[in-house]
Order: C-alpha cells, then structure tokens, then sequence
C-alpha cells in the first residue's frame, strides 16, 4: 500500500524525512517496508485546449489547432480520441517527452507541426493508476483545468510514497486520515501532550431538500449494525473536477466517473468504503440479509456469482443488488444515464465481509477495510461528506438520510496495574500510563488498581486488557525494556528418542561416506512418469497447488533425489553419493507421513587419481552399505530378489525384517535414466527408518573374544550356476558351530576346468575358541559335517587341494 | 711358489676395484670357493718339500686371511652403498598431492538445526516434533486465527482436504504440546513448514522454522528479549545485539519482528540489511490469552512467551548464502562449503 507524503502534509503538519517517518511509524507498529519517491521526467510539457480538429486527406492524420493560452499552435497528430474543448498535454519544440526525447518542429509533407500531443507514456505515468481512456490516446483532463500550465503542476507526480504493509489488524494502514492519525500520535509523544484528531476532521454544511423514503429492512443486526440510504436527485454523470482528479492521483486509485470516485475518495482518504446504487432501479424496499442458495448476481465486474447463507447481501424485492462490503451489482450500477442515486453507508461486522468475499474468492478495497474492522460510528458522517461532495461534482442534491442503527458504544477495557508488569517484567509508573494513554487519544477512569479505559472508535484493534498492554510497549518503545534470562527450576532438556535416533541415523550415514541431502517434498505429475509409478490412488493431491510440478505430496524419495543427481552430473560433479532421510505421504484411510531413508549412488569413491586406484559404486557397494548400518543397529534383515518399475529386473532386491518389507535396493534401469540424460550407472535403496528405531539405544554388553590363535581354512564349493549365495552361505552356517568367528567369500569362479553351468565359490573360515587351541583334527571334523551338509542343502560339492 | 703367492695376492688387488655386490660375491668364490686360487695353492702345497712347507702354509693362511678380511669389508662397503642407492630410488615426490578421501557430511539446514538445538538445549529447553500434516484447528483456530481471520491471508496455504493442511508454520506444535503437558514448559520444536510462496531468491514453498515455547507463572517479556539475545550471540557472535519492532502475529501480545544487527556490516548500513543495519529474523511476542484458554491453561496463572525464525534464514545471514533455493538444489559445491 502507498500513501502519499504530499497528501500527508495537506492535513497534517510535520517536518520529517520520509525515512524518519517511515522508521517513527514502523516503530508505533504501522510497518513501513520503504520509500518510494515518483519525480516527473518530462520537461517544459504545457497544456492547452483542442480549438480545431481537420482531418488531412487521404492520411489517418489530423490537424488540430490548439490554444496554449498565449498562443494557437498547429499540431499534427495520429491520435483519434481528441474533441473540440478537451484539455490536454502539449510538447512544444524544445521540450522534452519522459523517454528523454527531444521534441522538434516537424514538416509532414508540407504541413508543419509545432511539438506533439502526449499520451500517458510520454508523461511516464503508472498506467495502474489511469481510467482506461486516459491509458489508451492522448491523456484528457478534466474539462475545468486550466491552460497553459505545466502538467506537473496539474498532476501531482512528484511525491513520495510510504510503502505501508497491510497487517491484518490495522484498518489504518488503508486510508489516509488513519494514516496521519499515527503522526499525530507520534508528534504527541514527542510534544508530550495529548493526542488531538480533531483538526483532522472537517465541518461541514450543505443543502439538504427532502427525505429518503425507501424503507431500510436489517434482518440481522450482529451482521450489519448501522446502514444509511440517502436519495440523491437529479445527478450529471461525468468526470470528476480537476480537484477531485488530483485526490485520487494522489491516492493511487483509478478514476471511473465523478460519483464513483466521490465513494472511492472518501474511502480512500476516511476509510469509509460506500455504495451508489442507480435509484430508479432499485425495486420498492432495501433488504440487509443473507443470502438464499440459489440467489445468482452479476457483479460490477459483470461476472454472475452464485451466492450462498455465507454472502450478506443488499436486496430489494427484485434480488440480491450488491454484495455487503464487498462488491455492488452490474445491474444497479451508475452509468451515464443516471439521474438519480443512492448513497449507501453502512458498518458490516469484519466476519462476516471475511466470510463473503472468501467465499466468492474476492478480495476488494472496501472488503480489505471492513474485515480488519472500520470505524462504526463514522458512516453517518462520511455519507454526509460524500453527499456534499456528489452534490459538488454532480450537481446532485441530497435529501436527509434514512438510518437503521443498532450501534451500541464501545465497551471500555480494564488494565489492572498489577497485570503489566507481570506481563512486561517491568514495573510502569502510573504517571506514564496515563501519559501513553493520552498520547494516542484514548479516555481513561483511573482507579485505585486499574485504568478503565476507552479507545476511539476506530481503533477496532483494542478490545481487552492485553491490548492495552501492547499499546504501553508501543508508547514506551519496544526497545526501551530490559532483558533478562528465564528463571525456573533446573530441569533436563532433552530431544526425544525419536530425534536422537534421527541424528545418530545421520552421522552414520556421512562416517560411511554419504552426503546429506534436502529435497523439495511436493512433485508433479511428470516424476510418476519418469519413475513409472503407479500407485496414484495413494498418493496425496494439493487442492491448490502453486504449479504442476509441485501438485503433489512425494511418495517416494526417489524422484527428487534424481533431479538433484541430474543437477549435479550436469555441473561436472560426477562421483554422488548422497542421502536423505525424509517425509514421505500417503493417503490410507487417512493422511500419512512415514520417515525414510534413501542413499543414491553414481560413480565412484574414488577420483580419477595418478595412481590409478579407483573404486567404482556398485549394487554391491551400495548393499554393504545397508548392511553396515543394519549391523550398527544389530537389526536383521534379508535381501530377497525382486522387480521393481524402475530398477534393472535381474538387479534389485526387497529388503525384509522378520517377514516384514521395509525397503529395497537395486541398479536404476536404463529406461529411467534415458528420460534424464544420464549415462553412468545409478544404484539406490530405500528402507522405512521407523523399523529401526527400536533397536536404536539397546544397551551393549560385553562380549568375549578368543584370547587363542585362530585358525583359518580356505575351501572352495562347487555348486549349480544359479545357485544363490544366500543359500551356499546359510548351508555353512548350520553346519559349522559356534566356534566359525568369521566367514568371508573371498573368489567366485566360472569356466573351465569346471563343468559348463557350474560355479565356484571359495570361502575363507576362520575358527576360534574362547577357552581353547582349536586342533586341526576338530576343524576336520566340521569340515566333513560341512561337506554332508552342502552336499544335502546346495547340490554342493567341496573342492579338495 | 713364493711368485704364485704374490701374484695371487696382486691379482686380488687388481680385481677387488670398483666391483659390484653380486660380483664380488663371485670375486669371493673365485679366490676362497672349493676350487678357488687360495684352495688350489692348498693342493700344491702337497708338491712342497716338508721342511718349506711350515712356511709357506703360514704364507698361503697369511694370503687366506688377507682376501677373506678385505672382501668382507668391501662387501659391507658395497652393501651399504647398494642400500641407500635403493632408497634413493624409491624417492616419492612428497609435493605430490595426496589421494583424495571422499568424507560425508551433514546438509548445512541440520547443521543449523543441531547448533540451533544445543544452543537452547544449554538453556534448558526440550526438543519436540510435530506432524507436517495438519489440522486447520492445530494450524489456525487454535492459535487465536479463526476462519476468515485476515492473518490467514498473509500465509498463503496448501490444503488437502477443506480442514488438513500443510502447516504454514511449527507454531501448531506449541497447541500439541500445551495440550500434552503441564506448564512449566519450555520446549522448541523444529521442522518444515509450507506456503505457497512462487520460488525466488528469499522465497520457497518449502521451509524450515525454529518455533519456542516458554509458558510458567512468571515468564515476561524481558524474558524473551534475553532469551533470544543470547540465542542470537550464541548463533551469530558476541557483537550481534537484537532488536524488537512492533508487528502483528494473532498468537501473540505484544508481537515483535525480531532483528540482528547486521553481521554483514556489523549495522552500518550495506546492501543485504538494505542500508537499515538489520535484518529480519522472525516473529516473536507474549503468548496471546486466548491461545492459553484454548488449551485449557488458565492466562491469569500462567504466561509466556513465544518465537518463530526461519533456520534458511539463519544459514543465510550466518553464511551469507544469496539464495535460499540453494539449499533445495543440493548442489555438491554447494553443500561441500559448509565442512558438509
């Protein structure tokens, strides 16, 4: 929101640079977030009013003779939306456009022009701010400005501009006059005196003839508490004065025509958001109630929206004719044609505005100032301010208002002494809270342990004691309190288990070399795709997605671990071994969220080096990285073959816990990586974290290794090529006894001598006891049961030397 | 014989030179091997009258003893020369670069996190957890933001059913815990958060916040002032001094946007603090009454005090990171600054 500084200072006096303003003003708690200064570019442009208009045969140009005051000049122009009489801007030779351009005498084939006519463009004006006419052609003034003065001086460009931030509860921060009621309340603290509002308020006295007589119905007054209908009679709809045209300027809002922007005015400028109805449209009766299901409106904006019991609107005996605070209809709109209007002021509670324009998704001027709550008693009085003004501009006249009111006063708030300093943890002397009171204007009883306070009617945002308390740090400075630590009982601090788990999980990831990572938990449509995921029933749709590829809640780590291997192969980083451990969603019979983790290989371990060492990942690699962390947390598991969408058929495995699934792993497929340009090999897994948490803190005892020589046996089996070697292995495992320390496969072999379709796979063993040398003729004994053994479970046959 | 002695002997000389180890170890069968010169004389002596041989027995040892004494010491010679020769050979260019260990390190977000974490687990605080699904009630409502309240506006949310959101803040975690435990409570809780904020370079739907809690009879203001100073120079260094503005949070009266001087330019003025000498960390202020009797906690006994920073934000002040998108794209230059 911008408010203009020039405007300020027309009803309020006060010496400060912006940016001391801005910084006094923030620090009441109206955010200020900066200053922006407009200064005009153009040089020496004058304006002057159309004499003659002569259209040049056989071209889309025009002569027009125009009046500069002192002189007539002869202007040749492209432009189609001049009149005789209208007042516009003139570049005359030797001055220049806000583009920089020189403007010079110009000879269009023999008919000579003296400058240029200006559009919004050559004035470097923020078309944000124009009426649609004035954007498109050469700029129009208002018929009453006068000629042969610098446009400057009739448009108000040079300003500066607080940027003011909308916080929800500051009504203030929209209008103008709230605005300057914060200086006055900065200058009264630093004058040490009693704020005073009312030189910001203006007498007003104006002809009135007749009574409005259109019966005004409220059906429910918490909804709306006041409502004014006044007659206008005999209206001119046409643009506003040049007075009124610099007002809105200033303001920022838009012209649309003079009754229109009389209410945009006086809502801009006193906060008071107003309606004009066309009169002789309105059928018989005014009705202030909620809407009916099935009641339809065409709104200003000429979209028909479909109302509901959340929509209070304004009815006649015909239907709904506006939105309550809202937005007014198309069909009671005030057009050129209008003779006759209504003036609406009324006070909607800030709810219920909410409620309806949420609901119909709108927001407008006047549903920003209800719902952060305007001032209830002040709709009288801006209908007559309005009134006076249409009458002005309009040339209408004004009958007496009809009021409906069930506004009642404003209930003073109680502030016990005692509460503000256990709240603040610093005493206030009773003499400065009546002084911080006083500054900003309110009323107060002081009593013998409390103030009762009331604060004007437009501070909307003091309704009970803390309040108060938040007005005496604002009054006082929030920095001008002191700092002090917590007292209270010694207590142990602690994260919870979970979380320890968490961080142990972490910093054992990156001691088996993996960098973490953090992704983005939403996804679109496309990572289905990319990974072939199918399960879509499970997965969890945003209602109101920023865009496509963030529609979803990610179902898996997977996709979004990819892009950022894509990202960094492309930047040259080719060795990634990363984690993350993450959220991941799903809808059952409710939503979900399930904490994974997910390692993502590619490359090697090693960089390209001048020793020659490299050490690529692999599917195995990536596994006995699983495993290490299964043995760190003494977790059992199984690894059993299995497909996956997206992983090589023949490379990737379940991973299984006492029966239960709780990840996988395999070598990504070359389909998936074709999609991303990848050409190196990708290996990845995945396991639920929360299985393991259990194991996670078990205490560990001590246990008993052999203080004898080992011994060790290499022996090689010869079994079946497609023999797994979870079988060979477990096959030694039941036949060997406890005093097997360690078994390591160090050789598979395939080919000749052996058998075709045969392999070999040859295991070192290495045998301890705690309480013994073992003898060679004991491990010849295990051996032989070894052999019946594989010879029973594996079709295997040992290899004797 | 006496001539075939001395001849021998000077052959010896003559040969012994400049020999390598491997030749003089030949030189040494050559002469004292079974049918070397010295041995051969041996077999001569036979041929020798009785009564010269007790001379030149003692000759032929003298002559023994002369080349078995001096090729030994030639062969330690030559040996050691040999030895360091070899070392001299297996030189390595120590201004070599060593080979290149690939180390794992944390993302520079739960780097934050845990300093975050010790900082106030030193100060007695409890870390808790809340879900990143939530209800509309935990989310808003009870927080003092009923439907259609403006503040709802300024958070712009995700929804996934009309009362299940992403949460737009951790606040929802103080509900959760309010509603668990009896005061005295002094907890921060930590985690990501969503709003549908388009990307730029200090804006992202996904984020991280560090939420606190304090709620005991006596909790105020200049409470929380101190704890967050302290936080501040814990986090950010001695000289950062914290500075409190009026702003509006529904869940808390009175509210404060919380600053630091700008460690940038130490609060002189620079580009990044946009000449203020500040910069914004967060929302912070008293708990709001109503937010305590939502949860059943009676506001004329107990109070406190709340907070809200954004840990993107510290890592970015705190490392001066120019863009939070950054820490999404997980780039290895990126991450591998922070000792990650």
């Amino acid at each position: 929101m911008l408010t203009s500084i020039k405007m300020l200072k027309n009803i309020i006096q006060f010496d400060y640079t912006p940016e001391e303003l801005g910084d006094k003003l923030s620090m009441m708690g109206l955010e200020v977030e900066g200053i922006t200064r407009v200064r005009h570019r153009f040089n020496g442009i004058i304006t002057g009013k159309v004499e003659a208009i002569h259209h040049i045969a056989n071209t889309n140009l025009n002569k027009a003779i125009i009046n500069m005051g002192n002189e007539n000049v002869q202007i040749i122009t492209a432009a189609s939306n001049l009149k005789i009489g209208d007042v516009i801007p003139v570049a005359l030779p030797h001055s220049k456009v806000a583009s920089g351009a020189d403007i010079v005498k110009k000879d269009f084939k023999g008919i000579m022009s003296s400058g240029m006519l200006c559009s919004c463009s050559e004035l470097g004006l923020d078309p944000e701010i124009l009426s649609s006419e004035e954007k498109e052609g050469i700029l129009i003034f208002p018929a009453d400005t006068p000629i042969g003065e610098k446009v400057e001086d009739i448009l108000p460009i040079d300003d500066d501009y607080l940027e003011l931030s909308l916080l929800p509860d500051r009504a203030d921060a929209f209008y103008l006059r709230g605005v300057a009621r914060w200086i006055e309340i900065v200058k009264a603290k630093e004058e040490d005196r009693r704020a005073d509002f009312s030189q910001l308020e203006e007498a007003i006295s104006f002809k009135i003839e007749g009574v409005t007589d259109i019966p005004i119905i409220i059906e429910d007054k918490e909804l709306c508490s006041f409502y004014s209908g006044r007659f206008i009679k005999d209206v001119t709809v046409t643009t506003s004065s040049l007075s009124l045209r610099q007002k809105l300027f200033m303001l920022r809002m838009r012209p649309v025509n003079n009754i229109v922007d009389v209410t945009n005015f006086v809502l801009g400028f006193y906060g008071q958001p107003l309606h004009v109805f066309d009169a002789d449209i309105i059928k018989e009766k005014i009705y202030i109630r909620p809407s009916k299901k099935g009641e339809k409106i065409q709104t200003l904006d000429e979209i028909e929206r479909n109302l509901s019991n959340a929509n209070l609107i304004i009815a006649d005996e015909s239907g709904p004719i506006a939105v309550a605070g809202v937005i007014g209809g198309f069909k009671t709109a005030v057009t050129s044609k209008t003779k006759n209007v209504l003036l609406e002021s009324a006070y909607f509670s800030p709810r219920c505005v909410a409620r309806s324009a949420r609901s119909l998704g709108i927001v407008t001027d006047a549903s920003t100032i209800f719902e952060r709550g305007a001032d209830p008693l002040f709709p009288s009085k801006a209908s007559i301010i309005a009134a006076n003004l249409i009458s002005k501009e309009a040339y209408g006249i004004p009958a007496k208002d009809n009021a409906v009111s069930y506004i009642t006063p404003k209930n003073p708030v109680n502030l016990r002494i005692a509460r503000v300093e256990k709240i603040l943890g610093e005493k206030v002397e009773r003499k400065n809270l009546r002084k911080y009171f006083s500054f900003e204007g309110f009323d107060f009883v002081e009593k013998k342990e409390h103030f009762i306070v009331t604060a004007p009617s437009f501070r909307a945002d003091i309704k009970e004691e803390i309040d108060l308390i938040e007005e005496i740090v604002r009054m006082k400075g929030y920095n001008e309190f002191g700092e002090a630590l917590i007292v209270g009982e010694l207590k142990d601090a602690k994260r919870t288990e979970y979380e320890n788990f968490i961080w142990d999980l972490k910093e054992r990831l990156v001691k088996l070399g993996l960098d973490e990572i953090q992704t983005v938990s939403l996804l679109g449509e496309s990572s289905f795709d990319l990974v072939g995921y199918t399960d879509k029933k499970k997965v969890i749709k945003l209602l109101n997605p920023l865009s496509t590829d963030m529609a979803f809640m990610r179902p898996l780590l997977l996709p979004t671990m990819l892009s950022v291997l894509e990202r960094n192969k492309k930047s040259e980083n080719v060795n990634v071994s990363i984690f993350e451990v993450g959220k991941v969603f799903c809808k059952e019979k409710l939503f979900k969220e399930t904490d994974e983790l997910g390692i993502l290989l590619s490359g090697a371990r090693t960089s390209k080096n001048y020793l020659g060492v490299h050490f690529p990942y692999s599917l195995l690699y990536l596994k006995g990285l699983f495993e290490e962390l299964f043995l760190y947390y003494d977790v059992p598991v199984t690894f059993e073959a299995e497909k996956f969408s997206f992983m090589h058929p023949y490379q990737s495995a379940g991973i299984y816990h006492k029966g239960e699934k709780i990840g996988y792993l395999g070598t990504i497929s070359t389909t998936v990586l074709n999609k991303l340009g990848l050409t190196d090999e990708v290996f990845y897994g995945t396991i639920n974290i929360e299985k393991l948490v259990k194991y996670y803190g078990v205490e560990i005892n001590f246990k008993p290794f052999s203080l004898y020589p080992s011994v060790k046996r290499d022996i090689a089996i010869i079994v079946d090529e497609d023999t797994i070697e979870k079988d060979v292995r477990n096959a030694i495992l039941s036949a060997v006894p406890r005093e097997l320390q360690k078994i390591t496969l160090f050789d598979i072999y395939k080919g000749s001598p052996l058998p075709k379709e045969k392999k070999n796979l040859a295991y070192s063993l290495e045998f301890s006891s705690v309480n013994k040398t073992l003898k060679g003729e004991e491990i010849n004994k295990f051996i032989e049961i070894l052999e019946k053994t594989l010879r029973k479970k594996v079709k295997g046959k040992l290899r004797k030397e | 014989m006496e001539d075939k002695i001395k001849q021998i002997k000077e052959e010896f000389k003559e040969k012994i030179k400049n020999k390598s180890l491997k030749e003089l170890k030949e030189l040494e069968t050559y002469f004292l091997g079974r049918k070397g010169k010295v041995s051969v004389l041996f077999q001569l002596f036979k041929t020798v009258p009785k009564e010269r041989r007790k001379h030149f027995g003692a000759k032929i040892n003298e002559l023994k003893n002369f080349i078995e004494k001096n090729i030994s010491a030639e062969i330690k010679r030559v040996e050691s020369i040999e030895a360091s020769r070899k070392l001299e050979d297996e030189k390595i260019d120590v201004t070599l670069p060593g080979i290149k260990l690939h180390t794992g390190g944390l993302h520079i977000l739960s780097q934050t996190i845990s300093h975050a974490e010790d900082i106030f687990l030193s100060m007695g605080f409890d870390v808790m957890v809340g879900p990143e699904i939530e209800e509309d009630y935990y989310n808003f409502e009870a927080l003092n933001i009923p439907e259609f309240h403006p503040a709802r506006a300024m958070q712009d949310t995700f929804y996934l059913s009309k009362k299940i959101l992403l949460r737009t803040q951790t606040s929802p975690i103080q509900v959760r815990i309010m509603e668990k435990y009896k005061p005295p409570i002094r907890i921060i809780a930590m985690g990501r958060c969503y709003r549908k904020d388009a990307p730029d370079s200090s804006h992202f739907p996904v984020f991280h916040q560090i939420e606190g809690l304090v709620i005991d009879k006596k909790v105020t203001f200049a409470n929380l002032k101190g704890t967050l100073s302290l936080f501040a120079k814990r986090m950010f260094g001695e000289a950062v001094k914290v500075r409190f503005t009026p702003s509006y949070f529904p869940f808390v009266e009175p509210g404060a946007e919380t600053s630091i001087s700008c460690v940038i330019c130490g609060g002189k003025g620079c580009s990044v603090c946009k000449n203020t000498g500040w910069l914004e960390m967060g929302g912070s202020g008293m708990v709001h009454p109503n937010v305590l009797k939502n949860v059943g906690i009676d506001p004329e006994i107990y109070q406190g005090f709340a907070f809200g920073w954004g840990i993107e934000r510290i890592a970015m002040v705190k490392h001066k990171i120019p863009d939070i998108r950054m820490f999404y794209q997980n780039d290895l230059r990126f991450l591998k600054q922070f000792r990650g």
